[in-house]
This record gives C-alpha cells, sequence and structure tokens, in this order.
C-alpha cells in the first residue's frame, strides 16, 4: 500500500512559521531592557495577535474533502534514529491550533493589570509555552511530539511557580511531577513501538502515518502499550483518579496561567488519545473502553459534585472542567462519528467556556483580590456589563440551547447514547449538576443585596476587559447558532478515524442500511403493483 | 643458543600517552620559573597543552593497533574516551585558574597533577590487560588524592582527601585480589586470553564468579556505584568544586570504560552471571542516589548523590552491551559530562570572598540578580533530568532504548521513576533561583574564563539536544572497537 505523507498547498512552511514566531518573539524580548513594561506587553500581544491572523490562514485553506495531512512539512532531522521533523495537520488537530493562538492572545492581554513584577520573564514564559503548545498539535513524528510535549512543562511550571498564589511551589512542583510521571512511561512506550516497527519493516522510523499503517501490533502488546500512553495522557486529561494536581494548579495560577492550562493544555491529553492511542492501539482501545467510560462517569460525577462544595470560585471551575473533560473522554471512547465529533467540539468549547470563566474570576480578583464565593453577593449592580459576560460564560458552560456548549454536550450526548445508553444516562446528570453549581455560583456572587461594603464601589470592566471578552462571547454564539462549518471541517478526517478503529461501525451501518432500502424497495414494487392493479 | 627475542613494541600506538607525560612534567618544571603570584601562567600552558594532545589524539581516530605483546590497544573506543578526558581536563582547567587564587592554594602542580590523573585514565581506556587497567587506576587515583586535598588547610577538604585515600587504597587491593584469583586460575592477565580460556574451559569454577564481582568492586569505587559510594559526598562537598567536577565525570567514565572492556571482552560467555550482578547494582545505585539526593540542602552534596544516580542509569548500557547499548553509552558520557561539569561549573561561578556557593541559600534568587547564568543553570538541570531539547534527554532516551532493546524492562520501569524523583530534587535549584528573593550578599565577580567555561557548555546542551547528528556519528565510530 502506498503511504500518504500529505500534501501542502501553500508550498510554504506554515505551521512551522505559526510554532517558531512566538519563539522568536520570546527570544527578542530577551534583549529588552525590563524596565520597558509597556513596551514588552504591547510586543508580546503583537507577536500573539500576529500569529493568531497567520494560523487564520489554515481555516481558509484548509481542504475539508480529505483526510490526508495538510500543510505538510517532512525532512529528516536526526537521520542515525530515523527521527523525522513532519508537521501536518488534518481536521482533527486544525481547531486546537486555532483554540492555541486565539487564547495565548487573550492570556497575554488578560495579564496587563494582573502581573505586576518580573513582567519580562512572565511574557517569555508565556510566548515560549505558545511554541511548545503548537509543536504538540502539529508534530507527527512521535519523537518530535514527546520534545514539545515535555518543552511546553517547562514554562508552565516557571508561570505557576513564580506568579502563582501562597502555595505555588507546592502546585508548581506537583504539577510537573505528575506530568512528567505519566509522560516518562509513554516514553518508554514510544520506544518498544519504535523497535517493534524495526523488527517488522526493517526500518528505524518513528512517522506518525507508517506507524498507524503498517505496524501490526498483537494484543499481548496493544495491552500494555495502551495502558503506558494511557498513563500519560490521562494524567494530563486529567481523567479521576488523576486529576489531583489539577485544583492545585489552578488554584495557584495566575489566570492568564489557569486559562492556558484548562483551555490548551487540558486538550493535549484528549488530543493525545485520539491522535495515537485510539488509530496505534484499536483492539486496546475497543478492550479498554468500559474501564474508560467508567473512570470518565466517575469523572463527570465526582467532578460536578466536588465543585458544587467549592468556596473558592477558582477552584469550582477547576473541578467543572474535571467534570467536563470527563463528557469529552466518554465520547471519545464510544468510537462511532457522532460522539468523536462531538467530543472534539466539545474540547474546543470547553477551552473557550471555561477560559471564559477563568477570566471572568480573574476579573473579580484584580477588583478584590479574593476568590471565596462569600466575600461578593449582588456585583450585577455595580457591575451590570461584567454581569453579563460572566453570564454569557456561565450558560455556556452549562450548555443552554443557543451557545456552543450546547451544540457540543448534545452531541457528545447523542453519539454517546448510540454505543450505550446506559453510560448515556450517568453522563446526563453531569450536565444537570452542571446546571445547578453554576447557576448557584452566579446567584450567589451576582444576585441578592451587596453584603460587602468594598463591593459598592467596583469598577465595570475597563476598554482592555471588553476587548478579549468580546471575542469570546462571539464565538459562544457563532458556534452555538451555525455550527456546520466546525462540523464540516473535521467530519472527514473523524470518519476515517473510525473506519481505523472500529471498522465493525460502518459494517453495522451498511447492514441496517441494505435493511432499510430492501424494505422501501419491496414496499415500493408493493405499491406498484397495488396502484397497478388499481388501474386494471 | 637463540637469543631472547624482544618483540619491539609499535610505539605510535601511545604517542598521545607520552605527549601528555612530557606535558606533565614540563609543567612541573615551568612551575618553578614561574613567581607565585603568577601561577595562572602554567594553568595556560596546561590549557594549551590539552588542547593540543586533543588534537593529536583525534588524528587517530579510527586506528586500531595493538601493542606491547597485546597489552595496550589504541582503537576508536578509546579514542573517544581519550577525547572526554581531554574535554572534561580543558573545562576544569578554565574553571580552576581563578578559583584556586581565592581558595589561596595557587600552585602550578595543581596542573601538572590534572594531567598525571589524564594518563592514568587514557591508559584505563587502552588497557587490554587487567594488570595495565590496574596501573591506570593506581595513576589516576593517587593524582586525585592529592588534587581532593589540595587546599590542604581546609579541614573539610582534608577529612575528604583521607577519606577518599583509605577507602581508595582498599578497594584497589580488592581489584587486585580479583585480578589474582584470574591469573591464579588462567594463568594470564591478557582480557584475549581470559576470554580464550573461558571458551575452552567453561566458567563452571566459583573463583570467575567470584572475580567478577571484585572487579566490579575494584572498579566501583570510581564509578560510584552502590554500595561503594558512601565516600562520594563528601569526598565531593570538601573538595576544591573544580575538582569535584573533575572526580564527578573523568574517572568515573574511565572506570565504567574498563568495566565495559574487561566485562564484554574477557568474560562475554559470563554475561548472564554479570547482567545479572549489575542489574541489582543499577537498580541500587540509580534509587539509592536519586532519594538521597532528595535530602541534600547542599549543592554539591545534591550533585554528589545525582551523580551517583547517573552512574546507575550509564549501567543500563553497559547492560545492554550490544551495538546500541554502547553507542548509547559513549552518547551519554559526553553527555554527562557536558551537563554535570556545567552544573558544577555554576557552584564556581558562584564562589567570591568567603561563600564557597555550594549552599542552595546562595542561588537564591540568583535568575533577579544574574539572569543569564541562571538560564543556564536551568538548562543543565533540565539536561541532567532528561527533559528535551537537551542533550541528556537525547541521552536518556538512546539508554532507555537500549535496555528496552535488550529486554530489561522492569528496571527501565525503575528508572523511570527515578527520574521523576530527580525532577523534584533537581527542580529544588531553579526553584530557590526563579522563585524565591535574593539575599544580601557580595556581588558576584567571575571571571572571563569561567563564563567561557560554562557558557559554552550550556549551549552544547542545547545545539547537540537539537542536533545530536556529529555526536551520535562519533560515538558509533567509536563502536568499531567491538565489532
Amino acid at each position: 500500500m502506498e503511504l500518504h505523507f500529505g500534501t501542502n498547498v501553500l508550498n510554504f512552511p506554515i505551521l512551522s512559521l505559526i510554532t517558531y514566531i512566538p519563539l522568536v518573539g520570546a527570544v527578542i524580548l530577551l534583549f529588552v531592557n525590563r524596565e520597558k513594561t509597556k513596551f514588552i506587553k504591547y510586543f508580546a500581544f503583537a507577536v500573539a495577535l500576529v500569529d493568531f491572523f497567520i494560523s487564520i490562514i489554515l481555516w481558509f485553506k484548509f481542504d475539508r474533502t480529505t483526510w490526508h495531512f495538510q500543510f505538510v512539512e517532512r525532512f529528516k532531522w536526526i537521520p542515525k534514529l530515523g527521527v523525522e521533523y513532519y508537521f501536518g495537520v488534518d481536521g482533527i488537530s486544525l481547531l486546537l491550533i486555532l483554540l492555541t493562538t486565539f487564547l495565548t492572545a487573550i492570556a497575554i492581554l488578560c495579564s496587563y493589570e494582573y502581573i505586576k513584577e518580573r513582567e519580562k520573564e512572565y511574557y517569555i514564559a508565556l510566548l515560549v509555552l505558545a511554541t511548545g503548545m503548537l509543536g504538540v498539535f502539529e508534530a507527527l513524528d512521535l519523537f518530535l511530539f514527546y520534545v514539545f510535549w515535555e518543552v511546553m512543562l517547562v514554562p508552565m511550571y516557571f508561570l505557576i511557580g513564580i506568579w502563582g498564589g501562597p502555595r505555588k511551589l507546592y502546585a508548581a512542583i506537583k504539577f510537573f511531577l505528575y506530568t512528567l510521571f505519566g509522560s516518562l512511561f509513554m516514553l518508554v512506550a514510544i520506544i518498544a513501538i519504535y523497535f517493534i516497527y524495526h523488527h517488522q519493516t526493517g526500518e528505524w522510523s518513528f512517522n506518525y502515518v507508517k506507524w498507524v499503517n503498517t505496524l501490526h501490533l498483537p494484543m499481548k502488546y496493544q495491552f500494555w502499550l495502551f495502558l503506558a500512553f494511557f498513563l500519560g495522557f490521562a494524567i494530563k486529561v486529567p481523567l479521576w483518579p488523576f486529576h489531583t494536581w489539577l485544583p492545585d494548579a489552578h488554584v495557584e495560577a495566575p489566570t492568564a496561567g489557569s486559562v492556558i492550562l484548562a483551555g490548551v493544555l487540558l486538550k493535549m491529553g484528549t488530543y493525545g488519545f485520539v491522535r495515537f492511542s485510539l488509530p496505534l492501539f484499536p483492539q486496546a482501545t475497543k478492550f479498554f473502553m468500559p474501564m474508560v467510560a467508567v473512570l470518565s462517569i466517575i469523572a463527570i460525577i465526582y467532578g460536578a459534585l466536588c465543585a458544587l462544595a467549592q468556596e473558592d470560585m477558582k477552584k469550582l471551575v477547576a473541578y467543572s472542567s474535571v467534570s467536563h473533560m470527563g463528557l469529552v473522554m466518554l465520547a471519545m471512547f464510544m468510537l462511532n462519528p457522532t460522539a468523536i465529533e462531538g467530543s472534539i467540539l466539545q474540547m474546543i468549547n470547553h477551552g473557550l467556556s471555561t477560559g471564559a470563566l477563568f477570566l471572568v474570576v480573574g476579573i473579580l480578583y484584580e477588583r478584590r483580590h479574593t476568590r471565596l464565593i462569600s466575600e461578593y453577593g449582588g456585583i450585577s449592580k455595580v457591575m451590570p456589563a461584567f454581569a453579563v459576560f460572566f453570564m454569557f460564560a456561565m450558560l455556556s458552560s452549562i450548555g443552554l440551547p443557543g451557545l456552543n456548549g450546547f451544540i457540543g454536550e448534545f452531541t457528545c450526548l447523542a453519539g454517546i447514547f448510540k454505543t450505550r445508553w446506559v453510560y448515556a444516562a450517568f453522563a446526563v446528570t453531569g450536565v444537570i449538576l452542571g446546571a445547578a453549581y453554576m447557576l448557584w455560583l452566579y446567584q450567589r456572587t451576582m444576585f441578592g443585596v451587596i453584603t460587602k461594603e468594598e463591593n459598592k464601589h467596583l469598577k465595570d470592566l475597563t476598554l482592555r476587559e471588553w476587548i478579549y471578552m468580546t471575542p469570546l462571547v462571539i464565538c459562544f454564539i457563532w458556534i452555538g447558532i451555525y455550527p456546520k462549518p466546525f462540523f464540516k471541517i473535521m467530519e472527514v478526517s473523524v470518519l476515517h478515524l473510525v473506519e481505523q478503529v472500529n471498522p465493525e461501525y460502518f459494517a453495522a451501518k451498511h447492514k441496517e442500511e441494505a435493511k432499510l432500502k430492501k424494505l422501501i424497495r419491496e414496499g415500493i414494487t408493493v405499491s406498484q403493483r397495488e396502484s397497478s392493479s388499481l388501474v386494471d | 643458543m637463540n637469543a631472547i627475542n624482544f618483540p619491539v613494541p609499535n610505539i605510535s600506538a601511545i604517542v598521545p600517552e607520552i605527549l601528555a607525560t612530557a606535558l606533565a612534567c614540563f609543567l612541573l618544571m615551568f612551575d618553578l620559573f614561574v613567581p607565585k603570584d603568577r601561577k595562572r601562567v602554567v594553568g595556560i600552558a596546561a590549557l594549551f597543552g590539552t588542547v593540543v594532545l586533543a588534537l593529536v589524539t583525534f588524528g587517530y581516530m579510527g586506528k586500531h593497533v595493538v601493542t606491547f605483546s597485546g597489552m595496550f590497544v589504541l582503537d576508536s573506543f578509546a579514542v573517544a574516551l581519550k577525547e572526554l578526558f581531554f574535554l572534561t581536563t580543558i573545562v576544569v582547567i578554565l574553571l580552576s585558574l581563578r578559583y584556586l587564587e581565592i581558595e589561596n592554594v595557587n600552585l602550578g602542580e595543581y596542573y601538572a597533577l590534572l594531567i598525571f590523573a589524564n594518563i592514568g585514565m587514557m591508559v584505563m581506556a587502552s588497557a587490554l590487560d587487567l594488570i595495565m587497567v590496574y596501573l591506570g587506576l593506581e595513576t589516576l587515583a593517587l593524582s586525585v588524592y592529592v588534587l581532593a586535598g589540595f587546599m590542604r588547610m581546609n579541614e573539610k577538604c582534608a577529612e575528604a582527601a583521607l577519606k577518599y585515600f583509605l577507602l581508595g587504597v582498599f578497594i584497589s587491593g580488592i581489584f587486585l585480589y580479583g585480578i589474582a584469583l584470574i591469573y591464579g586460575k588462567v594463568g594470564t592477565t591478557n582480557i584475549k586470553q581470559i576470554a580464550e580460556y573461558i571458551t575452552y574451559h567453561g566458567f563452571k569454577d566459583p573463583v570467575f564468579l567470584l572475580a567478577i564481582i571484585l572487579i566490579a568492586a575494584g572498579l566501583g569505587l570510581e564509578i560510584a556505584m552502590a554500595p561503594f559510594h558512601f565516600w562520594a559526598p563528601d569526598v565531593y562537598e570538601g573538595a576544591p568544586t573544580p575538582v569535584t567536577a573533575f572526580i564527578s565525570v573523568a574517572p568515573k567514565i574511565a572506570a565504567l570504560a574498563a568495566l565495559l572492556r574487561i566485562y564484554i571482552q574477557a568474560f562475554p560467555l559470563m554475561a548472564h552471571h554479570w547482567q545479572t550482578l549489575l542489574w541489582l547494582i543499577a537498580a541500587l545505585t540509580m534509587t539509592i542516589g536519586n532519594v538521597t539526593a532528595v535530602l541534600q540542602n547542599n549543592v554539591k552534596r545534591l550533585l554528589a548523590y545525582s551523580s551517583i544516580a547517573h552512574a546507575g542509569y550509564m549501567l543500563l548500557g553497559l547492560l545492554a552491551y550490544d551495538k546500541l547499548g554502547i553507542e548509547a553509552l559513549v552518547f551519554y558520557f559526553f553527555a554527562y559530562c557536558i551537563m554535570n561539569v556545567g552544573a558544577f561549573g555554576l557552584v564556581v561561578y558562584l564562589r567570591r570572598a568567603d561563600i564557597v556557593g555550594d549552599n542552595i541559600e546562595d542561588f537564591k534568587g540568583l535568575a533577579q540578580t544574574h539572569p543569564v547564568p541562571a538560564l543556564v543553570m536551568v538548562i543543565f538541570l533540565l539536561s541532567l533530568t532528561g527533559i528535551p531539547p537537551t542533550v541528556g534527554f537525547v541521552g536518556k532516551f538512546l539508554l532507555f532504548s537500549a535496555a528496552v532493546k535488550a529486554g530489561f524492562y522492569w528496571l527501565v520501569a525503575i528508572a523511570v521513576l527515578n527520574s521523576v524523583i530527580s525532577l523534584y530534587y533537581y527542580f529544588k535549584i531553579a526553584k530557590v533561583m526563579y522563585m524565591e528573593d535574593p539575599r544580601e550578599a557580595p556581588p558576584v565577580v567571575a571571571p572571563l574564563s569561567v563564563k567561557v567555561a560554562i557558557f559554552a557548555l550550556g549551549a552544547f546542551t542545547i545545539i547537540l539536544g537539537l542536533y545530536p547528528h556529529p555526536l551520535l556519528n562519533f560515538a558509533q565510530a567509536s563502536l568499531k572497537a567491538f565489532m
């Protein structure tokens, strides 16, 4: 079989450009005098904005009719080991790249007032982080992927550790240790596959396309390899019971750190599953499906219950992430196109809405320097514009029809229902609880009488806050009302993925369709006969 | 009556050793003519001499000469190791130039001793005979004992030297006993002939088993592998920091290389036995090194335990002992040299007035007062942990690959867990540098030589991490010795 490594319609390394623009920006910032904070801020934002606009080219030039990789760059990097520099995107990763560049720009903009010390290092760390994250979504060589996967941990560690809250040191190292623990096992699994591939083909390669299309992994191997990858990705998602680093990291991280963490970093885990675990280990995926489903359901319900009990707003949003990511995981492992499409869209939705929620909490925190729910109440009276944005973010997170969350959750649940209705029944409780903790949060902070003296004179949104909240709300409404372009982008890729992992799905579907067609044909002939007999 | 026929040894193979000896002697003589406050000149002479040596030796890459009746070999593997020793020496000299003046022990013998230690290691790298290994080991050890105690007025330093000496002498006796056992059984100490004897007569005799254990013990001291690691933290802490950097890299690698040659070329048939032995030692060494490092607050001690742990990782390559294993090992030798000497270089960088620079407090807030050195230190720490894009990652990747290929899955799992532990203590230093405020202290006035050394090593760490190709090629070329 001829392997297809993808095409590049632009004949231009646009993916590398998108990936390294932030890095180049960071290097330039290294040489800027640290006193010039204003320049540093605007420069960092400009870099991120330019990067976002360039990434939009992908959206327009992307060919939606093929599942092959596009905008491909591929050449030898370390020939001795067979390592390639191989970048490419398909319908699954494209949206995540756009999400990353989008949220990076917003994260930089939201830090202008929040970060008051060592600004130079801060913006450098954010830009390096962006490079790491983009690389993860683009790399199609497992070695390259691993490099980006680890590189990205370092700036995040510093972001939490330097600019975080009171327990920042603990949170930072916990985040780093947890993720490294998982990813090292993944590294060993990658090495193992590397040797298996060499054994089977005589070629040294980490190339994703080659691995997926030519490897024949016996179930005995798939079992262990899946588990190793699972450890790496599940810690990142984070799936219950590996989630304990998340609330700590979120609570201590600065606002921008939380936005990036929830918006993009968690998606790396789910992206890893959909990109690598599923197509590389299809049998193991099916074998472990019930286990993952149960863990996801526990995550959905446990996360939601924990969120209900929180007194700290940020912690509440963090636990809601655990719950939402559980739904994403559950839908993904149902292995039918509807569920996987829903799961990918829900990744984007979660990135947008949880990002918005963290921004909202950050805006309040900047004004009052506390995140305790009990410190607030009646805020909508003094900050009406803010209350509107908060409402949008909250309703999007709950999944109100007309906003993005509804489309995502509905597609996920519909897909889950197709495979196992019992799972869907459990998953729905998460949605209900989600409405409970979010509405309750909104009610306690925004409505009622103003109880605290300090809250009476809070300033409403500034222009800068308007600027970064508005695009998010536009996205909520766009996806909520007209999600078709988003589904269109991933459709072919997802169908191809399901074909690879779960070909039985299509066989069953074809059988059903054939049966239906036969029935219709019989019906037609019967009616024709009847009508002809009537004419007679 | 036939005259006894003495074979004329092929001198060309030992040209590097001869030149090194000449250099050391020259330095001793030269030292006599240099006034006391100008001893730095001796150091610079040693520096240039070492660079020349490195260039000359490099010319022997790809050659394979066996001489002195099969006692001595100059092959690519030996050349690669010698280059590594020279590299270490060059950096250590750069670190020492100013350091000795601060410590007020600015004596010319220091540099001569460094070169003598080099000669010992060069002989070890080329030895094809157990006696040669022993000779090299002793030359090395005697020079290093003196170097370790070079600040003789300092209590800690004197203690370190004495500890090192007593333990070293004891262990070298054990090593000699191992050699004697083999000689008693086989009648020769030549590595090739031992292998032949075992091929024909088998290794049923438990003497062989005892011998390989004793040999591992004898070399294990310099490797600092458990259970012979107890000296390391005290000696590392007490010795002058540049010497610590030297001890933590060069002798360790020389001893590991000798162990590799002995095990692979003399006892290939007993692989199963020494693999079992090394499996246990590797697991123990890694775990003890890493777990104990977590508790340290002195950076030199912390790096001492980390170097014990790294010896454990390197044993993975020895265990695999196939093409990939040795290649990974040679690659890791270089990676380890670059990053570990670099990390000690930062401690030297901080040495000023009455601050040794080895207390973790001395690193407080370094990122704010000296952002560039702090960044370089983070690069070394990342590399030591094995996080890309650094040379340490590529090295660890190769070692893990070799071990996975050879089927040591459980050992790799242990190594992985150890790497996670190591992240904690390495980043303890990063944490102090970046997340705590600087404390009142006299300003750092690092000389240019130290800056050049650490920045060059930092650059290498990143460049070889992103583009490991040249070093991989070099490592692979050194393999030809065993094919």
